[in-house]
């Protein structure tokens, strides 16, 4: 029988040879020891035992609706990525309704709306809040941070006008401390949305900007969802969201240099 | 290759290794739902990268950004937290009494692990592993995966692989033996 010392060093040999992913040489010299040692032959025993009772009884199954959902995503994603040109057919009849409904009209059908869907639109918004996170995090993955790398505001901004039908304005907040490292597509609420990515510090922000139908949010509203801080706006029918492990007061300060900014831009 | 077809092809190659994802994923996070947003994300990640992968080892590939986002997922959530984290000196083997490997208790062992509230016992203590030996476990003994793949998968030389396993398995008889051992404690 082999010393305590001899087992402690065979015994990952012992378990690659039960999974049959030794050489042959070490295969056929633990062979031959397993015949002499019937220590080790037991440890052998043991987990080949182990072995059958993990293989066979031990594996999750996914809820039967997961892989509708994933493929309904992959749809969204596709259309995303391939299919700009609808967006710009439905912007068409958005302005051909606008001059023929009477604005009063379109109001009251608004405030109407808003009383009817005021509990679902709390969940929506809980939905978005959400997706936001979900995209945020996607982004920080290797290699996805950004689909247009730069720091100049005059790359960015041309870049994104060739890919989403509203105006997202990078801005130059140098001076303050937020540096711009690029632009990226993305899609979230069943919008295009353009994100435009600075950093300070360690820390990445994304700025989601995309169409909404929310009324102008001029203060803003913030939130705190899985570890990430969250402040978002809204301006001129467009949604701004800052996400980002900043410290809440600074990313406040974010926020507000940037509408400041991009306000004196326009 | 158009959209159509570029769904269909990834369906098709990546949607049946849906079980394994998921598997790995449920064994990484240790939870049903973030399981299952894992799994979401991993496959939104695996169709963005599609058209550049498509002639590769796609359940590998597949893993290896189920591993990835399990990982991402985990330290978003719970920050760097022990279950990533990892001491060498608290679980190495030289560590383990080697009285659990005597041959007796071996095969009491057996005997316990073939009833089924036994199989309660092991799964938890599967459950309570340090993440970098379960997931080699889960990898090889559930999966099925050679040493070679699970290197590729977790980033480590075939070496590793093999003494992770070795040191997941002495793990994972020590914690039974010491749940079994509490538990006819109790009954006594």
């Amino acid at each position: 029988m082999s010393s305590s010392v001899v087992r402690e060093i065979l015994y990952p040999y012992i378990s690659a040879y039960v999974d049959n992913e030794l050489s042959s040489t070490d295969r056929s010299a633990i062979e031959k020891h397993l015949k002499v040692c019937a220590y080790c032959a037991n440890e052998r025993f043991q987990i080949e035992q182990m072995k059958n009772r993990l293989r066979n009884e031990f594996t999750y199954s996914y809820h039967y609706g997961l892989k509708e959902t994933i493929k309904n995503k992959i749809e969204e994603i596709s259309e995303s990525d391939v299919e700009i040109t609808n967006v710009e057919k439905n912007r068409f009849s958005w302005h051909w309704a606008s001059y023929i409904v009477p604005p009063v009209v379109t109001a009251a059908v608004g405030a109407l709306l808003v009383l009817a869907l005021l509990p679902e639109y709390t969940s929506k918004e809980s939905i978005m809040e959400e997706e936001i996170v979900s995209a945020h995090v996607r982004s920080l993955m290797e290699n996805n941070l950004t689909h247009i790398e730069s720091d100049g505001t005059d790359l960015v901004q041309p870049w994104f006008n060739s890919k989403v039908d509203f105006v997202a304005q990078p801005t130059d907040l140098d001076e303050d401390g937020f540096y711009l490292k690029g632009g990226r597509l993305d899609y979230i609420n069943k919008h295009h949305a353009a994100s435009i990515i600075y950093e300070t510090g360690d820390h990445i922000i994304n700025l989601f900007i995309f169409p909404t139908n929310e009324a102008n949010m001029a203060s803003f509203k913030t939130f705190e969802n899985r570890g990430y801080n969250i402040v978002k706006w809204a301006n001129n029918g467009l949604e701004y969201c800052a996400i980002s492990d900043l410290n809440m007061k600074e990313l406040n300060r974010f926020a507000q240099t940037y509408k400041n900014k991009a306000l004196l831009l326009n | 290759m158009n959209k159509d077809n570029l769904i269909e092809q990834f369906e098709s190659k990546m949607l049946s290794h849906m079980d394994s994802a998921y598997n790995l994923a449920r064994w990484i996070t240790g939870h049903d739902q973030d399981a299952e947003d894992v799994v979401q994300e991993a496959y939104i990640r695996a169709f963005r990268g599609f058209k550049n992968y498509t002639d590769i080892n796609s359940l590998k590939w597949l893993l290896t950004i189920v591993r990835n986002t399990s990982y991402n997922w985990i330290k978003s959530k719970h920050g760097y937290k022990d279950s990533i984290e990892f001491d060498e000196s608290l679980h190495s083997s030289s560590n383990i009494p080697s009285s659990i490997l005597e041959r007796s208790q071996g095969l009491r062992q057996d005997r316990i692990l073939n009833s089924r509230n036994n199989k309660d016992i092991l799964h938890s203590a599967l459950e309570e592993m340090p993440i970098i030996f379960r997931e080699v476990i889960v990898l090889h003994e559930i999966e099925g995966l050679p040493y070679k793949e699970i290197s590729e998968i977790v980033d480590i030389p075939v070496g590793t692989v093999m003494s992770r396993l070795s040191r997941g398995r002495r793990h994972l008889q020590k914690s039974l033996s010491s749940r079994i051992s509490r538990r006819s404690q109790i009954e006594l």
